[in-house]
């Protein structure tokens, strides 16, 4: 995976803006493309303000070692666990700009590797008896019941907190906010996406990738549109998907369109970042203290 | 764009960012328990679809649920959504999982971004309850 992540530096060409053909010095000054395809590896500036995995897990963790606390104070059995992230993309990067991986597309297209869809979905039973509804209850509040809010429910003679054991659970963690990135660097995930996708640079290599694709014979104006076809969202990858989906990742590297993007996109971030400094370091801090309590939280469980 | 409440605009980003959801007053017909939601409108409110399982492409499926926007398309159309399986759901802009995403933990539930119109796929793990 690494390899890929090395090839940073090896040619590196220049992004013309609007200018008009300037200086030497000025030419310097534009930001370099690196040439890359291959994208879990890559981190954009915006990753320090969410939530990996890894952090997610760690949140997690302590959430539910708060909770199981909190339910042995109404005596109840304390094994509440949550199962952490699901399989899926493998980074914030690994499919944001679709498929980069050339061996993934020739076997799956643009189906996950670990592609659930053929399965069933399974759900845990209902809350049937009394004291499986009491328990639902003490651990997600009385709003569970249906209850409309006025009345606090007691359980055993101790009112149950608002939003019951995981209310409270991500109260001591996050205070008022919900556990897990804020709407600053939420909100900025999506824009940066947006604004780069329509960043000149980014449309001028869109239009080089779809006439690259036109000429293995498919036809999609960018690669999100590609990965969107109707025809492969089917149970299994097929064959005419697979050969898409290969011509793709071979377009983007023949483009370097991942370079273009992501350079664009690190840029716009990086702006954005500067732009709402303060804003931004309260987001780190927030984040670090949620995963602090966290740790301290499993912690002493 | 609907219905979506816009709490500040970034000068050059000109977007509207997500609020949290905080009131439950608002929430018409309550996700059930040990489901994940995408609702009509901001805040839980109106009409909601209950996720089957991992959708690759929300493309056929419908708000169902009494309320607003009851009958509607999911796909693109969602504006907040609230998680009440134990896995961590994500929904993703585009189809087949591609593009940036939202993660929304156990028992939380926030606003989609505004920018965010493409809510194209959802997936949380089938042994989550």
């Amino acid at each position: 995976m690494r390899k890929y992540i090395a090839s940073v530096g090896v040619a590196f060409l220049v992004l013309t803006g609007c200018s008009t053909g300037g200086s030497s010095s000025e030419t310097a000054s534009k930001p370099r493309v690196p040439t890359l395809l291959k994208s879990v590896d890559l981190r954009l500036p915006l990753e320090d303000y969410l939530f990996s995995d890894a952090e997610r897990m760690q949140l997690d963790e302590g959430r539910a070692a708060l909770i199981n606390k909190c339910l042995r104070r109404f005596e109840m059995r304390d094994d509440f666990k949550l199962p952490g992230m699901p399989p899926g993309p493998r980074s914030l990067m690994d499919r944001r700009y679709g498929l980069t991986d050339e061996a993934a597309a020739r076997v799956y297209g643009y189906h996950l590797r670990d592609d659930p869809r053929g399965r069933p979905a399974t759900s845990p039973p209902e809350a049937e008896t009394a004291a499986e509804k009491k328990r639902l209850a003490v651990l997600q509040g009385a709003d569970g019941a249906k209850s409309g809010g006025g009345r606090v429910l007691r359980v055993k003679g101790m009112p149950v907190p608002a939003g019951g054991c995981v209310g409270e659970a991500d109260r001591e963690i996050a205070g008022k906010d919900q556990p897990g990135p804020g709407e600053l660097a939420r909100g900025a995930n999506f824009q940066t996406f947006d604004i780069s996708k329509r960043d000149p640079r980014v449309t001028e290599v869109f239009k080089e990738w779809s006439e690259c694709m036109e000429k293995a014979g498919h036809s999609y104006p960018d690669p999100l549109t590609a990965m969107s076809d109707s025809g492969f969202q089917g149970k299994s990858s097929t064959r005419a998907e697979r050969k898409a989906a290969v011509a793709d990742v071979d377009c983007k590297r023949q483009t370097n369109l991942i370079g273009v993007w992501f350079t664009v996109e690190t840029s716009v971030q990086k702006e954005l970042i500067r732009q709402k400094k303060s804003d931004f370091s309260s987001a780190l801090k927030a984040k670090k203290s949620q995963l602090a309590k966290a740790a301290a939280a499993s912690g002493d469980r | 764009m609907k219905k979506r409440i816009t709490s500040f605009v970034a000068a050059a980003f000109g977007a509207a960012l997500l609020v949290p959801v905080t009131a439950t007053a608002a929430e018409a017909v309550a996700c059930p328990s040990s489901e994940f939601c995408l609702y009509y409108n901001s805040g839980l409110g109106g009409s909601h679809f209950v996720a089957p399982g991992d959708v690759p492409d929300l493309a056929g499926y419908r708000f169902t649920s009494s309320g607003a926007g009851q009958g509607q398309a999911v796909k693109n159309n969602a504006a907040s959504a609230h998680n009440k399986t134990h896995c961590n759901a994500t929904v993703y802009f585009n189809s087949n999982y591609g593009g940036p995403s939202d993660t929304f933990g156990y028992m939380n539930s926030g606003n989609l971004v505004n920018t965010y119109n493409e809510n194209a796929s959802v997936r949380f793990a089938t042994f989550c309850g």
